[in-house]
This record gives C-alpha cells, structure tokens and sequence, in this order.
C-alpha cells in the first residue's frame, strides 16, 4: 500500500518487508505520523524477518518526525525485531540525526550511505 | 515566575555592523496552525534567502531549514495566544548565523521552559535525547522535547533563552530563543 500527500510518499512492499519513505516529513505532531508509519509499525508486529526503512529520499524531517520514528525503534526493541534505517549521507538531516537512534536499540542497523 | 530568567548564552540583540545578512519576519501563529504547511514553507523561505551566503547552497539549505523549522515550530506551539505575533530574525555576521524567536506564553509553559533549559545547557546532549525520547514515551506523553536537544546535538548550535514576565499582562511571559551555528561548519556540511 502507498500513501501519497503532496509533502510526502510511503510505501510498503510485503515482500521484502521494506517501508519506502520520501519527500518532506514535517506534520504537527508525533501522533500525526501514525498513518504515515503505521504499515511499517503492523510490519515489525507481524513479520518476523528483519524490517528496512529507506529513508534516503526524505529532504527534511521535524523532531515530531524524529519521535515517532523513536518511538518505531523502542517498539522494534520492545519486540526482539531486526530493524534496518538505511539514509543518505548527502542530506545533512539524515547523516546528522539518523546514527543517533542506534542509542535506542542495540540491533537496530543503521545504513547511511 | 515573578522575575526574568537568563540561560545559556542569550545576548540582547544589538546592531552589528559586520551584518552580511537579516531578515525578519513577523507573524501570526493562527496562520500557520491553520495551515501546518506554513511553518516549513517560511523555513525554507528564510533559507533560501540566506543559503546564497554559503558555498555549498545545497547543504547549508538543509541545515538553515532544519533549524528554522524547529524554532517556528516552538514559537508557533508555545504561543499562549495564537492571535498574538510572534517575532523571528535571522541574522548573518562574521561567522555566525543566528535565529531568535520572541513569542509569548504563559505561566504554566514558561515553568516547563525553564525546567527544560536548565537540563539543556548543561546536559549531555546525546545522553539527554535518549532520556526524553525514552522518558516521554514511557509516560505516553505526545510530544518528546528533543527539537532544542536535536539543534545541540546533531548541529552544534548553542543556545540562549530569556523568559521574562510581562508589566501589563497577568500570567503573561515573553519568550526570547536564540540559535547561533557556526557559518564555517554550516558550509562545511
């Protein structure tokens, strides 16, 4: 399923159990990242294998971005799930912030390149 | 609160005559809650603006932008009476780039605010953003905090905040946030 606004895309394939974000991630509040993540929350609740985050193709992201995607992380913790954010090590955002959330989660895998 | 409150490196904003850039904006923040879209359409706005000052545009577009967001955002949030303007200047001097919000709030926020700052300026900034994001959401508690911690952390932005009580208005504060980045490492990116 693909979720489409004028700032933003997410998509999901099942197959590879990869989540595809893009675009600029600004909403008012964590809670109004709840559509925006919630496939990628039902995945890492569902499905075993390891969950992937591609996140390279979001130019900007705001700190109520930042939390809820935190607070994907500590559910993937809170589940035992391999969790993967791979990043673009071009957008200064992405290479600046994104290495911090290991913090959070010892097998979260972090993938800026 | 019954008097003013200083923290971090807050300076009075004075003329400089080294200015290579300012703008300033003043706004509504009814405007931009009515249209949430407003908020990262002025940061990018101002960024561009000033972006033409750096090397690396692209980059330094990131960053300003980032920043701004953040601090109109908090301005826009904290705003006690969102028919009431809220002030932001940007300014480029020497090797500093900084941005001041000036909103007003209330008695109740401006206590939180000055819990917050204490733990800010003095704190680990990488310790204290797992502390919030983990404390915040344990309590399940919507917003986490970190967007000040996130500046500190990740852009080495040093901050200062005045809070300071209004003469005429009862329960009223003024908030001043001041955001300084080092331009070099800005275009350094």
């Amino acid at each position: 399923m693909t979720i489409k606004t004028d700032d933003y895309t997410v998509g999901y394939n099942s197959q590879e159990n990869r989540g595809t974000l893009s675009g600029i991630l600004r909403l008012a509040s964590p809670a109004s990242y709840d559509d925006a993540f919630g496939e990628l929350k039902a995945a890492l609740e569902n499905n075993e294998q390891p969950l992937t985050i591609d996140m390279a193709a979001v130019t900007f992201m705001n700190s109520s971005g930042i939390t809820a995607l935190s607070r994907l992380v500590i559910s993937a913790r809170a589940l035992n799930r391999p969790l993967i954010l791979v990043g673009n090590a071009a957008v200064p955002w992405q290479k600046k912030t994104i290495p911090s959330l290991k913090k959070l989660y010892e097998k979260l895998e972090i993938r800026i390149t | 609160m019954t008097h003013d409150f200083v923290y971090g490196n807050y300076t009075q904003p004075s003329f400089k005559h080294n200015t290579i850039s300012e703008l300033s904006v003043r706004f509504v923040p009814l405007d931009l809650v009515a249209h949430w879209r407003r908020c990262g359409l002025t940061a990018d706005f101002l960024a561009h603006f000033v972006s033409y000052n750096f090397s690396n545009r692209e980059a330094a577009l990131n960053v300003i932008s980032t920043v701004l967001n953040e601090l109109l955002e908090n301005s826009v949030k904290f705003s006690l009476d969102k028919a009431r303007h809220v002030n932001l200047v940007i300014s480029h001097y020497d090797d500093i780039l900084a941005i001041e919000t000036v909103n007003i709030t209330d008695g109740e926020n401006a206590e939180k605010l000055n819990d917050y700052v204490q733990k800010l300026v003095d704190a680990d900034a990488d310790r204290l953003f797992v502390e919030q994001i983990e404390h915040t959401a344990n309590l399940e508690r919507e917003a986490s905090g970190v967007g000040l911690i996130t500046l500190r952390k990740d852009y080495g932005a040093t901050i200062g905040v005045k809070i300071a009580s209004s003469d005429s208005d009862h329960d009223c504060y003024e908030v001043a946030v001041q955001v300084r980045l080092n331009a070099e490492e800005v275009d350094r990116q």
